[in-house]
């Protein structure tokens, strides 16, 4: 009897360790997708800017040498443009935002600033482009500056968090 | 007396007041608030009873029924 009461007491201490280390990880999300898209918005703007590469091939280009999940994004971007013949690309921006919300853990804030990018590239001159990636460029780096602090703390707090409800629970049914 | 409550009573007690000062640093004081709030409910709960057969001890000891 006992020995059943030690396994199950370390096993609800185990799993709520683990679900605790699963929401603390959720946070840790969003601050690596947001270096993931300065990354790719970085190539994007050197193959814009410097590589004077028309908008498909750019996009094409962002996928191959981008970082992570977040270059595929790109690709389905260039995909659509293509395949419905879309006139702006905006709209096209448009379609990736449920994506990045759920697979890549992105807030409202975020995204706005990506779909930002679809209202203005291509449309204007490759000076005032410069300056858009310029501002996009910094308004995702404080992004990633406030993700970042927020990572470091509710990482930790969700971790001990799973641990000590664990902890408490135990010592409810002992 | 089970001995072994006053250990549960104390090992609760420790828990709580770890939780507490993790949601306190981590700035959410309302939740760190509640958290105590329910260890007290939680150790409340489990004493109830010893408290009950407590009255009804001094109850009958005094003859007040």
């Amino acid at each position: 009897m006992a020995a059943i009461k030690i396994i199950i007491n370390t096993f609800i201490l185990i799993v709520s360790s683990i679900l605790g280390f699963a929401f603390g990880n959720l946070y840790s999300k969003r601050a690596k997708s947001l270096l993931d898209l300065q990354y790719c918005i970085r190539v994007l703007e050197s193959e814009i800017i410097n590589g004077s590469f028309p908008l498909p091939q750019a996009l094409e280009n962002v996928s191959i040498k981008g970082k992570g999940g977040m270059s595929r994004i790109f690709k389905r971007i260039k995909e659509d443009l293509i395949s419905e013949k879309r006139e702006d690309i905006y709209e096209s921006f448009l379609l990736q935002k449920d994506l990045l919300k759920d697979r890549f853990a992105l807030k409202d804030e975020d995204i706005e600033v990506f779909l930002y990018l679809g209202k203005v590239l291509g449309k204007s001159s490759r000076r005032d482009q410069e300056e858009n990636f310029k501002f996009i460029k910094s308004q995702l780096e404080n992004l990633h500056l406030e993700a970042e602090a927020e990572r470091m703390k509710n990482t930790k707090l969700y971790r001990t968090l799973g641990f000590l409800i664990g902890l408490g629970l135990v010592i409810i049914l002992i | 007396m089970d001995v072994d409550l006053i250990f549960k009573i104390a090992g609760m007690g420790m828990v709580v007041a770890v939780l507490h000062i993790v949601l306190s640093k981590a700035g959410k004081e309302e939740y760190a608030y509640l958290t105590t709030l329910v260890g007290i409910v939680i150790v409340l709960g489990i004493v109830i009873n010893l408290v009950s057969s407590l009255f009804n001890n001094v109850k009958v000891l005094f003859r007040l029924y």
